[in-house]
């Protein structure tokens, strides 16, 4: 695997597909499908990623070390042994706090122009 | 959820969908496949439980442009990422001067070989004789033409598409059909080809490729060209195309001029009919008024002069369209008519069609192309089997 010691910063801004698998990974380690639900969940449905854009991400993500396959399983007895896990690595966790970083300032911005102002009263922090 | 509560549906998608994972490049297939397979079933078996078959199907409307545009994609990234394979050749070449060899050999003997085919193709294919026949073709001169009943508006003005009409009825299957029933080229030209006999369709067909006609610009000659094994038959097939498109034209052309004559000469009778009941009139008032000669100033005969100038006019007219009406009986009595005639006859060539030289540089062209890429391929199956791979080093 590749070593990885450049800002974080370097990498952003990440795309759509990249950001909201780091996200689903944010919380622990999930298995392709699980971060699939996990997408469309967290966002009411509107982004379904389909295998392909998945993998395919999964693969790039790999290659960067922002994330990395992990051996350990929830439940081993109840899972598919067939099914990869894969976690966030250090730098993976630092590119995405980055990249919400850079959303909080954008939504700090378009506050300040009055963009978000009515949106903040009904859907407060997170919503984003 | 075990394999047994999946409805067959789901087994079916999941299969093709395994099939559709041929799109992605091996690498990314051997190393992802079968997770997508996994993802893939688990979706179809979510959906099937939620919404059954109507579930798959958005399923798949969602899978295939995802398929689509990723395979895409990652084929694009091996391009990027992976070393090309010319560039392993130059290096293979660098390295080995036994797969140089090897190469060169194998261009080698595919050039030689193509341009040895090339020179016993020329050799053993049959010469071709090519005969040529002209024949000038003009419109209809004749007004008279537009004297028959059934003749539409304008035909006695020139027709500006005269002459293509007439290069397509030269190319028509009547015309061509005629020469092939009377010639027998149906049993001839198929003979050449080494079979009995050919349909009138089969012999329409050939005759259309190996004949062909053009105009000799700011002419109204044609130029019928036919290409042939055989010299006497190239020129007796020119030939009998002229004729028989000679003979096409006549009947058209007489079978208007005839019907145009009939109703001239009717039109005469009609005239001369009219001048004779006029002539009679005129010698009746004579003889009312009594004198062999009235004189013209008198106010009194003005009636009678009326008369006399109006059987003078049909006289003339009379006489006028008879001349008219003789000379067109006469032309339709001319073997040609003035329409068609074969100016130049086809000629027994004696020497056969010179072969262009632009088809020996295309033999040797394609022989090279041919030959760099058996060499290319030869040495891209040495570099790409593992063993020589791993001999020489090159990046996997």
């Amino acid at each position: 695997m590749r070593t990885i010691d450049i800002n974080p910063e370097d990498r952003l801004p990440l795309t759509p597909a990249v950001f909201h698998i780091l996200l689903a990974l944010a919380v622990g380690e999930r298995h392709g499908y699980a971060i699939m639900r996990e997408v469309a969940e967290s966002t009411n449905r509107q982004v379904k990623m389909g295998p392909g854009t998945l993998y395919g991400t999964i693969k790039r993500l790999l290659e960067a070390g922002l994330i990395e396959e992990s051996d350990q399983r929830p439940d081993a007895k109840a899972d598919d042994e067939r099914r990869r896990y894969y976690r966030l690595t250090g730098v993976g966790q630092r590119v995405a706090e980055a990249e919400a970083q850079r959303y909080n300032e954008l939504a700090k911005l378009a506050r300040r122009k009055r963009l978000l102002g009515k949106l903040t009263k009904t859907a407060p922090a997170g919503g984003i | 959820m075990s394999q047994n509560v999946d409805g067959r549906a789901v087994t079916v998608s999941v299969k093709i969908y395994e099939r559709l994972l041929a799109t992605y490049p091996a690498d990314f297939r051997r190393e992802y496949g079968p997770a997508m397979k996994q993802l893939f079933r688990d979706q179809c078996r979510d959906a099937w439980s939620e919404a059954r078959g109507w579930g798959l199907a958005v399923v798949w409307l969602r899978m295939l442009p995802d398929l689509a545009k990723t395979s895409f994609v990652e084929h694009l990234s091996n391009l990027n990422q992976r070393e090309s394979m010319f560039m392993k050749l130059l290096r293979a070449f660098g390295a080995d001067p036994r797969l140089r060899a090897a190469s060169i050999r194998v261009f080698a003997a595919v050039f030689i070989g193509t341009i040895v085919c090339s020179a016993l193709v020329a050799v053993w294919s049959p010469r071709i004789y090519s005969s040529t026949v002209r024949i000038e073709v003009q419109q209809d001169p004749s007004k008279i033409t537009a004297a028959h009943p059934k003749a539409g508006d304008g035909v006695d003005r020139p027709d500006p598409y005269f002459l293509t009409t007439q290069f397509k009825i030269i190319e028509s299957y009547f015309v061509l059909t005629n020469v092939i029933a009377d010639l027998r080229l149906n049993e001839k030209l198929a003979r050449q080809h080494g079979l009995p006999e050919w349909t009138i369709d089969e012999t329409y067909a050939y005759l259309s490729k190996v004949m062909n006609v053009k105009q000799t610009r700011m002419t109204s000659l044609f130029e019928v060209t036919i290409k042939n094994p055989d010299p006497q038959l190239a020129a007796a097939i020119a030939n009998r195309i002229a004729w028989s498109y000679r003979n096409n034209r006549l009947d058209q052309w007489k079978l208007t001029h005839f019907g145009g004559i009939k109703a001239y000469q009717n039109n005469l009778i009609a005239i001369a009919q009219e001048l004779k009941e006029k002539q009679e009139a005129l010698d009746t008032m004579r003889e009312k008024l009594g004198v062999s000669e009235p004189d013209r100033q008198d106010e009194a005969f003005r009636p009678y002069y009326r008369l006399k100038d109006e059987v003078e006019n049909l006289r003339y007219n009379y006489r006028q369209s008879e001349r008219y009406l003789n000379q067109e009986i006469a032309k339709a009595g001319h073997p040609d008519a003035g329409i068609v005639i074969v100016r130049d006859p086809a000629r027994v060539e004696p020497k056969p069609v010179a072969r262009r030289p632009w088809i020996f540089l295309m033999w040797m062209l394609g022989g090279t192309l041919l030959a760099l890429v058996s060499g290319g391929a030869a040495a891209w199956v040495a570099v790409s089997s593992s063993r020589l791979s791993g001999r020489l080093g090159a990046p996997s």
